[in-house]
């Protein structure tokens, strides 16, 4: 099919060779685009409700078991990366939001009030000195 | 003599329709169309085919030059994309074409020139515009819609060198599609 549109086209061989590289490496980009962007997070804050639980690094591997509004929900620490293993929630939308590592990204499951998210460092320096 | 006013008034046709054209896309609505079709690059692309790397350079310049005049965004860093885009995209499809004509067709030229266009205007909007590096996370995007774009525009320019050239009186090919 791919031979028939180049030749209606009037493609060369090159033209489809090029065409074909691009939108591949369009393609690869996204899911690599992020990870090489976006600094890795160094600590995971979780809430729930108005109270910070706790803040864990990132780094060591943990289950974190988190009451809320409804029961427990567990959080796992891996890798680097943090997910949603189980929810007392009706829908299960929070197990299924993936995992998260990038520094600024964020888990939730609503109806058990859990707030997930990852923070760089806190800034030690100063931002700017005006005098 | 008369040939070289000829190819004067030729100039003066594509560069007053590439700015035509160039103007015409800035009034489409951002909204619904926020990447730019880049069919002003179309007549770039015939000039390169026709008149050669020079006076292609002209009336790719030429327009972007005269319709940020149009718009009144002359200086501005929309301009200032807009010129880098366009002049890294001619350079780009300048080299393209002369030392790949044996391996790329109209369309491989312009593709080159496409992707060409938006990884300048990405690298400028980063160090001028924006200066975070969630920027380029827009370069998948930008690059599916250089290949999509790249390929039409291609096309287009086939025709319209065929079309051109046919109204010269030259003999042309048969027609694809």
């Amino acid at each position: 099919m791919i031979n028939r549109l180049r030749t209606r086209a009037g493609m060369t061989l090159g033209d489809g060779i090029l065409l074909c590289s691009i939108v591949f490496v369009a393609l690869l980009s996204f899911p690599l685009m992020p990870r090489w962007m976006l600094p890795g997070g160094k600590v995971l804050e979780i809430r729930s409700g108005d109270k910070i639980v706790g803040r864990y690094s990132l780094n060591k591997h943990k289950l974190v078991k988190v009451p809320g509004r409804l029961g427990t929900t567990t959080v796992l620490i891996e890798n680097g990366r943090a997910r949603i293993l189980s929810s007392p929630c009706p829908h299960k939308i929070c197990c299924g939001m993936g995992d998260i590592g990038s520094e600024g990204s964020v888990l939730v499951c609503v109806p058990n009030e859990v707030i997930v998210t990852t923070n760089g460092e806190p800034a030690e320096d100063l931002d700017a000195v005006s005098r | 003599m008369t040939d070289r006013v000829v190819k004067l008034a030729r100039l003066a046709l594509l560069l007053a329709l590439a700015t035509v054209i160039h103007t015409a896309e800035g009034l489409l609505p951002i909204t619904f169309v926020w990447f730019r079709f880049g069919f002003a690059n179309i007549i770039g692309l015939a000039t390169l085919d026709l008149f050669g790397f020079k006076d292609a350079v002209l009336v790719t310049l030429g327009r972007i030059f005269l319709g940020s005049m149009a718009y009144g965004l002359f200086g501005s860093p929309a301009f200032m994309m807009s010129f880098s885009g366009g002049a890294c995209a001619i350079l780009a499809m300048g080299l393209a074409h002369s030392f790949g004509a044996k391996i790329f067709s109209e369309i491989g030229v312009s593709l080159t020139g496409a992707v060409a266009h938006n990884m300048a205007q990405l690298a400028v909007a980063y160090f001028l515009v924006v200066r975070n590096e969630g920027i380029l996370l827009l370069l998948p995007v930008l690059l599916l819609t250089a290949a999509a774009t790249g390929f039409i525009n291609g096309l287009a320019a086939r025709f319209f060198v065929k079309h051109f050239r046919s109204l010269k009186g030259e003999k042309v090919g048969p027609d694809v599609l």
